[in-house]
Order: structure tokens, then sequence, then C-alpha cells
């Protein structure tokens, strides 16, 4: 799911870096300091998930809760990405500090369809969590697809894609446990917020 | 705080659901001598073998060329034959997103030497990664989610005072 450093051109990396630290400037500025807590706590768990792997056939692919992100702190997710992103660069040496602008430009917009499909009209419930939870992951997945595609590298996508549904639904039911467990705990977290 | 404790609660449901294993996921590069070859090993952090990942060797010079290049067995491994001294490069790439270098210092004696011991040895001079890399993973993880908490804490105490009730 992280791309590394030296795959992309350095102007595509650039730009995206570019764009990264635009929006998540502008979205950090929004973030009111009740939320900084819950938006730190999730920083946290977005860094620790990658540490939770699975070996498949060849490769390696991880958890990201990019979805449960946006369910939770929709828009806020965002900054959230980024931090988790640079300390798993820095320390974990997943991605690259080059490559830190398209990842989080790939999994920030994970969290946010996951946030858009959350607060879409109707009743909230399991199945909506679970939506949230596989689009946090097919998103990225599919943009990282898409830009491989574009530059002509790498091999067994067809096998990558399907690997990453399996992930996604996965996390899907992760996802829509955590909110069976938040709405029964604290289900103002649950709220739909702008 | 409520909320906060509430959202810590179900993230650390989430690895409690989870049957995967914590491990790290880069990739490393493991390199060892075996005159007159130099063995390199592609993992992933968690020790998961990446199986045919593409390796692409570069001799010493400026720039440096290209000697080799293939893709690694099912096991990980891949071999060069040096012919030279210095710094020599090799670049693993699993073409599905991971990528890693790694350098192998090549010296006269390593040129001269007849065949290793059977297995070898570590190539005390490869490098994979920045320095951080060789600490253990999860004092890694505990270093990342302090950083991240205390800058949290930080951010909240600067805000929060800034704007009283905001």
């Amino acid at each position: 799911m992280h791309i590394a450093d030296g795959i992309l051109p350095v102007g595509a990396a650039a730009a995206a870096d570019a764009l990264a630290l635009g929006t998540v400037s502008v979205l950090s500025r929004k973030i009111k300091a009740a939320e900084i807590p819950e938006t730190g706590l999730m920083a946290s768990a977005l860094f620790l998930a990658s540490l939770l792997h699975f070996p498949v056939a060849g490769t390696s692919v991880h958890l990201g809760l990019y979805g449960l992100a946006g369910v939770l702190l929709g828009p806020r997710s965002v900054p959230a990405v980024f931090v988790a992103l640079l300390f798993q660069s820095l320390l974990f040496q997943h991605g690259g500090l080059v490559a830190l602008g398209v990842n989080t430009v790939n999994m920030g917009l994970g969290a946010l369809a996951a946030w858009l499909l959350w607060r879409a009209p109707g009743r909230a419930g399991a199945p909506r969590a679970f939506a949230a939870g596989f689009a946090g992951i097919l998103v990225p997945a599919a943009l990282m697809i898409l830009e491989f595609r574009l530059i002509g590298y790498g091999r067994r996508i067809l096998f990558l894609a399907l690997v990453y549904v399996a992930v996604a639904a996965l996390e899907g039911v992760l996802t829509a446990a955590a909110v069976a467990f938040l709405r029964k705990t604290e289900p103002s977290l649950l709220e739909t917020r702008p | 705080m409520k909320r906060a404790l509430a959202v810590a609660a179900a993230l650390a449901a989430v690895p409690a659901l989870c049957a995967g294993r914590l491990a790290g996921h880069g990739l490393e590069v493991q390199a060892r001598l075996h005159p007159p070859a130099v063995v390199l090993r592609a993992v992933y952090s968690g020790g998961d073998t990446a199986a045919f990942a593409a390796v692409q060797v570069l001799a010493p010079g400026t720039p440096p060329v290209v000697y080799q290049s293939g893709h690694a067995d099912a096991s990980g491994r891949f071999a060069f034959v040096p012919d030279r001294e210095g710094e020599w490069q090799a670049i693993v790439d699993d073409e599905l997103g991971h990528r890693e270098k790694c350098r192998i210092t090549v010296d006269r004696a390593f040129l001269e030497a007849g065949p290793a011991p059977s297995k070898g040895r570590a190539a005390g001079n490869a490098a994979s990664g920045p320095a951080a890399a060789r600490l253990p993973l999860w004092l890694r993880a505990a270093v990342g989610v302090a950083l991240i908490l205390g800058a949290t804490g930080v951010l909240y105490g600067l805000r929060a005072r800034r704007r009283p009730g905001g």
C-alpha cells in the first residue's frame, strides 16, 4: 500500500508532496482544541496498524484503518494519516519521505471516501460501516494501481488488486466491529460532522 | 476525555480482533559474502520472503553502471560475482511498491579470497536502510507512539491556551 521512494518520477512525487502539504495545512487549522486528543490517538493507531501484516503469495499486506479514521474524524483524518505516514516512513521504512505526499493523497482520499459514505443520507448501520472500511482500503489501492499503470511500473497488478479486495473486506469487518462498539459506549463519536 | 477514552478502547480492540502477526512490513536486504560471490536475500521486515523481487546490481563508478539485473528466486535470494573493489549497490524492488537499496563494500581481500566456508559471513559493511531500521521493532513502535502522543499533548495545550473553550 505504501509507495516507496524511487518508484514515482521525482516531478510527480514533488507535485503530490505540495498537494498533500497544502491540504494537511488547511485541514489542520480547522481542528478545534477539543478534537486534538482523539485525532492524535487515531494517528497513533494508524501508525501502528501497518504492523499487523499478512504474507500473501510472495508479498506482504497490512491493515490501514483509513476507513475507521474517516468515520471517526471526517476531514481531520487527512492530517492524522499524514502524521502516521511520516512516522511509518521514519521508523518502519514504510514508503519514504519523497513519496510521503503521494501516499498521503492516496490514503487520505481513502479516509475521505469512507467519511462521505458514512455521512450519506440513510441509516448509518453495520453495512454502512463495512462499506466505509472497505472503501478506506480499496480507494488507496485503486489509486496506487492506477499510478503504477501510468508510469509502467510493476507486475502482477491484477493479483495485487485481488489481494487488496480481500484486505478491504477484512477492514470492512473490523470497522463495523469498532463502530458497533462505539455505538454502545460513546455514540456521539459517530455523529457525522462536516 | 471520555470521547478520547472511547476512541482508545475501540482502537485497541481492532488489533485484538485481528489474527495477523505484529511485525514490520518494509523491505530489507541482507547480504552475505561467499567469495567469490555476494549473496543477497530480500525479506520483509517481519521475516517474510520477498519472492522473485527484481534486483539490479550497480558496479562502483561515477555514475554507477548496471552490472547485473534479474529476479531473486522463490526464497528471495540473488547472487552476483563482483569483479572490482569499491562500493557496490543492489536495488531490490518487489514490483508491488516496495523498494530498498543496499550498499556492499568489496575489498581486495574479498576478490583474492578462495571459496568461502559453507555458510559464508555476513557482509558487515552492507547497509540497508537508515540506522533506525536496526533498532528493535517494539522500540521503534514505542518511540513513534510516544512522539505522536507527545506532540498531540503539546498542540492541545497550546491550542487550548490560545483559544479557551475553542
